[in-house]
């Protein structure tokens, strides 16, 4: 799964860090690991899909039906 | 829920389309604390029915009110320029830096093209929204070499975010030790003329305080109608080298100068196309000066506080921001 970062307030390179998911610069996609979407569940207990769901600035490509927190 | 720690929570904010209109978070600020709290002045009724205690109870109008403290950090105050009685300038960007200046003005109220705030918060997991949010003091502060902000908010309501919010952190640009320098002008006006920074400032603390309160007019809703802004006050305070008598004198005078903080990174000249702060008053007098034999080995120091006053055909105060944000 990939997760881009797109901010339209910040500069294109600007480094935003998620936790659990690790650092995107701003306006590029990223390849997010599935050890990382896991270590994202197990602090948020929200899968990737589900924390990003409707959010403005954050889109995922690829991603798999929602998952449970914890699951991976 | 286990307990939680204060290190968990999260502030995130969005500029509003249509004050009071909750919208969910954009930017997340990384603060040092936060007390937003709902506020309302409760009714308990006194009906005489032979008890005497209260008999009822309704609730009544209400509104929001909190400070925020953080590191002041270019990437985000802006948003909170624009959020107060001011009115704020874009300029650039020069080699990708944008400036605000933020100048006070007259309105009664955040109006457009000034832009209110939602603003959440992280408790423990546990998710706050509060809308229509405004800024009614400024407090900028030196602390163990860097530069604070804290900030006076009142806002319009309460909400309840649906959430999920999954917070996303910038890397921190403070202004630190190296980045301040002080200095004084020899007039006031609208430009005062400044020449070399001062040696002689320990510890400055800028005020600037819009005395602003939450207003409930009769309607069909609890929450308060709008955040109205009063006198506007200016103030500073610091201690000096107490080296001469020079600005005692100028105390017992009344000189009347300007005085700037320029805070940026890198100690380069806030000039230059570098993220940096700079809070400026264009006219003060001194209000207090005190100075006097402190313990056997201790330094000689005054203690000042200062005023501002407004400006003719000027600005009483300017905030400027360098920043790389660009807000729309």
């Amino acid at each position: 799964m990939k997760l881009k970062f797109d901010h339209p307030d910040f500069p294109k390179d600007h480094a935003f860090s998620i936790d659990g998911l690790g650092t995107f610069e701003n306006g590029k996609s990223r390849e997010v690991t599935e050890e990382q979407e896991a270590a994202f569940a197990g602090l948020r207990g929200l899968s990737t899909k589900e924390a990003f769901e409707g959010n403005e600035y954050v889109t995922l490509e690829g991603a798999a039906a929602s998952k449970k927190g914890g699951e991976s | 829920m286990p307990v939680g720690l204060g290190g968990g929570g999260a502030i995130g904010i969005k500029h509003e389309a249509v004050m009071g209109t909750y919208e969910d978070p954009t930017v997340w600020v990384p603060i040092l604390s936060e007390n937003f709290r709902y506020v309302e002045a409760r009714y308990f009724s006194p009906q005489l029915r032979q008890q005497v205690m209260v008999s009822d109870v309704k609730q009544g109008y209400y509104h929001i009110e909190g400070d925020i403290t953080f590191e002041v950090d270019t990437n985000f105050l802006p948003y909170f320029l624009y959020a107060s009685r001011h009115t704020v300038t874009k300029t650039g960007p020069v080699a990708g830096v944008y400036t605000y200046k933020a100048v006070p003005n007259k309105m009664a109220s955040v109006g457009a093209p000034a832009k209110s705030l939602s603003i959440a918060a992280i408790r423990n997991d546990i998710l706050f929204g509060y809308a229509g949010c405004v800024v009614g003091q400024y407090e900028f502060t030196i602390t163990d070499g860097v530069l604070r902000i804290m900030m006076n908010m009142l806002g319009l309501s309460e909400n309840t975010p649906a959430g999920p919010y999954t917070p996303s952190w910038s890397n921190p640009d403070l202004l630190g030790a190296d980045a301040h320098a002080v200095f004084v002008a020899s007039d006031f006006g609208a430009t005062p003329t400044f020449g070399a920074a001062s040696n002689d400032f320990n510890g400055f603390t800028l005020t600037i305080n819009h005395n602003a309160d939450a207003q409930n007019r009769i309607r069909k809703q609890r929450s308060a109608s709008y955040i109205a802004f009063h006198e506007t006050e200016i103030a500073f305070n610091t201690e000096l080298d107490f080296v001469d008598k020079t600005e005692y004198n100028n105390f017992v005078a009344t000189t009347q100068r300007g005085m700037k903080l320029e805070s940026t990174q890198g100690a380069v000249a806030f000039a230059a196309a570098t993220d940096g702060v700079k809070l400026q008053i264009n006219r003060f007098a001194y209000e207090t000066y005190d100075v006097s034999l402190p313990g056997l080995g201790d330094i000689v120091m005054a203690g000042a506080t200062g005023r501002g006053i407004s400006v003719a055909g000027g600005d009483a105060y300017e905030i400027h921001c360098k920043s790389t944000v660009n807000i729309v």
